[in-house]
């Protein structure tokens, strides 16, 4: 299996956010893929980022850091990454480590959609 | 050996004198021709070829002893040396049958002792032809060869049998004459017969040189020619000088005779066997100097990884120009993008650069990809422009050099004849090209895995050490019994576990793990318990120490790069514990029924800055009955996985612990050690782990 089969990510543009659709296998082998399309992004003055992980089977630290690597980057610029669709064995990894106090992470793709126009909202 | 050998030679030399001196005084006294004179002849005779035949013998035997392996140059050698005596035989035997000169001796003292000394030649040449013979026959021998020998040296006895009854018998009837005759003749040819099957092994005149089957070629027709003029003689010996030689030196004519017979048919089988291979011997010799320069190249090929590119190309060109017909080659190596000439051999590297200079020769070879033949390079319009002024390149062949990864050279060998390179030599060549492919192959390979097996034990030194990082033995915590495992995935890894004392006095068992793995984690794994080993001094509570660490960590580090920790502290009241977590993996709790897993909240260390992680962390209280165990592990250890891909998980190290009650934590470990061994049939582990476990007792 090539890292290409392992994992790929989709991109989607909804009003100013940029959202890109995890599938497959996140570890320390396609972790660089997922750089390279964040780096893309932010290339482009994108930092209003939507991760969807409705289709990211597996996470590993490795694939945690790539976040980690580039949010103070997003936040700087007045952007965020959020995070939505967990399957809940992505979640759990995600929860472990306490990043649901560090980033938005939700269930449901609108929800932090709004979250982006309204950030007020609790 | 050789005190034998003189002996025998003195002993012939002394009764041969002797045999002179009688026959100088038997002639004085006019006895020479009576009838006892003929045992006189007869016995002096028969000694003195016994001696010299044992003198011959000896050097027969010597020679067989050494053992040494003789060449085509050895077997000439001693073909020339009886060529010589066999040549001056004839010449004197020429010259004695003249009837002028064979009157100025004849009876006379002078004619006597030229006859005897004479006689002395004729013996000489006599056992040199058995001797040339016997030994080669002995040499080259089969299976055979020993019995025919024994059976040759039979007949010539019986032969020598046969003469000797004609001498002693000069009366015998009409009939027994006749039947010696037809036995003795009988004898002859049977003689000649066994020479002729003897000489079986004939393949080796086929790997001579062409020049030296020449020469056999005419040394055989002259020897031939001698044989048949000294047969001929002999038995018309009364026409001879000698008339009555016969009768003075009884069994000396005939032995030369059969000794020539035995060394012309043995000679005579060699030349048959020459006829059938002269034809193809120019395709033999050039086949066999492909064999033995292809030979050679494999050794070039093996030793390879001692030597230079530089050096294997240099070799191999001068042996291309051996396996070919070619009159000169060179070689060009390309390194980035310069263009080395390497080796030249008749041609001026001047010339080469020249080219190179002018026409970016280079870049034509670099083209060419495959080996090819230029039969004449009039043929081609570059080409020949290119080639112009270097009237001595008129045909080549282009052999591209590579190693497996990239173009290495290119070797170019020609001739100054148009169409003299054939498909033959471009085959020979091409399988020259792979050799060298294989030999450049072999030696980058060697190099690769010197440093490799370097990188390996630096690799293993570093893995020594991090071992020496975490604790060798775990120091007793009073009412408790403590152990742990920690592999990593490949020789280093970043997990971490210790047991460090706070400020208060309480004892501490932290686990952690960086993220990632190998030795980026390693390293990270090195300075985490320098950071633990100091915070713990300033630290008076689990919670705190972690808070601590992050503290000093956060910012540190690479921002993708994060450790997650939990710790235990053990409180002052006996079967208290505070356990506080930092995004680390659940703590299990083995009670005496059920497993718990407990998460208290904390986020893992190196993701936020002090408030936001001091904000979220809790330490939780546990109070522990007796044999309840507290588990902490790294995810390298759920996340196993076996060859179809399975999930070692989370549910499976839950069931192992809760199905086995009544094991104390040190059974546990090593329990939960070889289950995990066994799910994963292999050693080869993903992702470093660690497992730790607390029983109260």
């Amino acid at each position: 299996m090539t890292t290409e089969e392992k994992f790929r990510v989709e991109r989607r543009q909804i009003h100013d956010i940029e959202c890109l659709e995890l599938n497959g296998f996140l570890d320390a082998h396609t972790a660089p893929i997922l750089e390279n399309e964040i780096g893309k992004s932010l290339s482009q003055s994108k930092y209003k980022l939507l991760m969807n992980f409705r289709n990211l089977d597996y996470i590993s630290s490795a694939g945690l850091g790539v976040f980690m690597s580039f949010i103070e980057e997003v936040r700087d610029k007045g952007g965020d990454i959020k995070m939505s669709s967990m399957n809940d064995k992505v979640f759990s990894v995600f929860d472990l480590l306490g990043f649901p106090m560090l980033f938005d992470i939700h269930r449901e793709e609108e929800y932090l959609i709004d979250k982006f126009f309204n950030p007020a909202k609790e | 050996m050789s005190k034998n050998k003189l002996i025998f030679l003195v002993t012939g030399i002394i009764i041969f004198l002797v045999r002179l001196a009688g026959d100088l005084l038997l002639y004085s006294l006019d006895f020479i021709k009576g009838s006892t004179a003929v045992y006189w002849h007869y016995s002096t005779t028969l000694l003195i070829m016994l001696s010299f035949s044992a003198y011959y013998f000896s050097i027969f035997l010597e020679k067989d002893k050494t053992k040494k392996e003789l060449t085509g140059d050895d077997f000439f050698n001693s073909l020339y040396q009886n060529f010589v005596l066999s040549l001056i035989i004839l010449l004197l035997v020429i010259f004695f049958s003249f009837k002028d000169t064979s009157a100025l001796f004849r009876r006379s003292y002078v004619g006597l002792i030229l006859a005897d000394f004479f006689f002395l030649y004729v013996v000489i040449v006599t056992l040199n032809n058995f001797h040339f013979t016997y030994r080669w026959l002995w040499y080259r021998r089969h299976k055979l060869t020993k019995f025919y020998l024994t059976l040759l040296s039979f007949l010539i006895l019986i032969l020598s049998v046969n003469y000797s009854v004609k001498i002693f018998l000069p009366n015998l009837n009409k009939i027994g004459v006749q039947w010696l005759d037809i036995s003795s003749t009988v004898l002859f040819v049977l003689t000649a017969l066994i020479t002729f099957l003897t000489n079986k092994k004939t393949h080796w005149m086929a790997e001579l040189p062409r020049s030296q089957k020449s020469k056999f070629f005419w040394i055989m027709m002259l020897n031939v020619i001698i044989a048949i003029k000294l047969l001929m003689e002999t038995k018309s010996a009364d026409t001879m000088v000698f008339a009555g030689f016969e009768r003075f030196y009884p069994l000396a004519l005939q032995m030369l005779s059969v000794s020539f017979l035995l060394y012309g048919i043995y000679l005579f089988r060699l030349f048959m066997s020459l006829l059938a291979v002269i034809p193809s011997s120019m395709i033999v010799e050039k086949k066999s100097s492909e064999i033995s320069s292809l030979a050679y190249l494999n050794k070039i090929v093996a030793e390879a990884p001692n030597n230079s590119k530089k050096v294997l190309i240099d070799q191999v060109t001068n042996l291309a120009l051996q396996a070919s017909s070619a009159y000169g080659a060179w070689t060009e190596i390309y390194e980035s993008d310069n263009v080395y000439i390497n080796t030249c051999v008749n041609i001026n590297p001047e010339n080469i650069s020249e080219l190179e200079k002018n026409y970016r020769i280079s870049e034509f070879f670099k083209r060419v990809s495959t080996p090819v033949l230029i039969e004449s390079v009039h043929e081609y319009r570059d080409l020949s422009k290119m080639l112009s002024h270097l009237t001595a390149i008129k045909s080549m062949i282009i052999i591209p050099l590579n190693s497996s990864q990239m173009r290495e050279g290119t070797l170019i060998v020609f001739d100054s004849e148009d169409f003299s390179l054939e498909a033959d030599d471009l085959k020979i060549l091409t399988a020259f090209g792979d050799n060298v492919k294989i030999a450049l192959d072999n030696s980058r390979l060697v190099k690769e895995s010197i440093e490799k097996e370097r990188f390996r034990n630096e690799m293993i030194l570093a893995r020594n050490m991090q071992q020496k990082l975490l604790p060798q033995t775990l120091p007793l915590i009073p009412g408790y019994k403590v152990s742990a495992f920690s592999i990593p995935a490949t020789e280093v890894g970043g997990d971490y576990y210790d047991l460090v004392i706070l400020k208060n006095g309480k004892q501490c068992i932290l686990i952690g793990d960086v993220s990632g793995k190998g030795i980026s984690a390693a390293f990270y794994m090195a300075q985490l318990k320098g950071v633990v080993l100091s915070e713990a001094l300033e630290s008076e509570s689990a919670q705190e120490l972690l808070s601590k660490i992050n503290y000093v960590l956060y910012g540190k580090i690479e921002s993708q790069i994060f450790v997650t920790m939990s710790a235990i502290t053990f409180e002052n009241e006996s079967n208290k514990l505070i356990l506080a977590r930092a995004g680390h993996m659940p703590f299990l709790i083995k009670r005496e029924n059920y497993v718990e897993e407990l998460i208290p909240k904390g986020i893992g260390i190196g993701l936020a800055g002090k408030s936001i992680f001091d904000k979220h962390i809790r330490q939780t209280e546990i109070t522990l009955k007796e044999h309840d165990t507290v588990i902490m592990f790294t995810d390298g250890l759920n996340e196993v996985r076996n060859t179809d891909g399975t999930e070692f998980g989370m549910k499976r190290i839950i069931e192992i612990v809760e199905h086995n009650n009544g094991l104390d934590s040190e059974e546990l470990t090593k329990l939960l050690k070889n289950k995990v061994r066994e799910f994963a049939e292999s050693s080869d582990y993903h992702d470093d782990m660690t497992f730790i476990s607390i029983t109260k007792i």
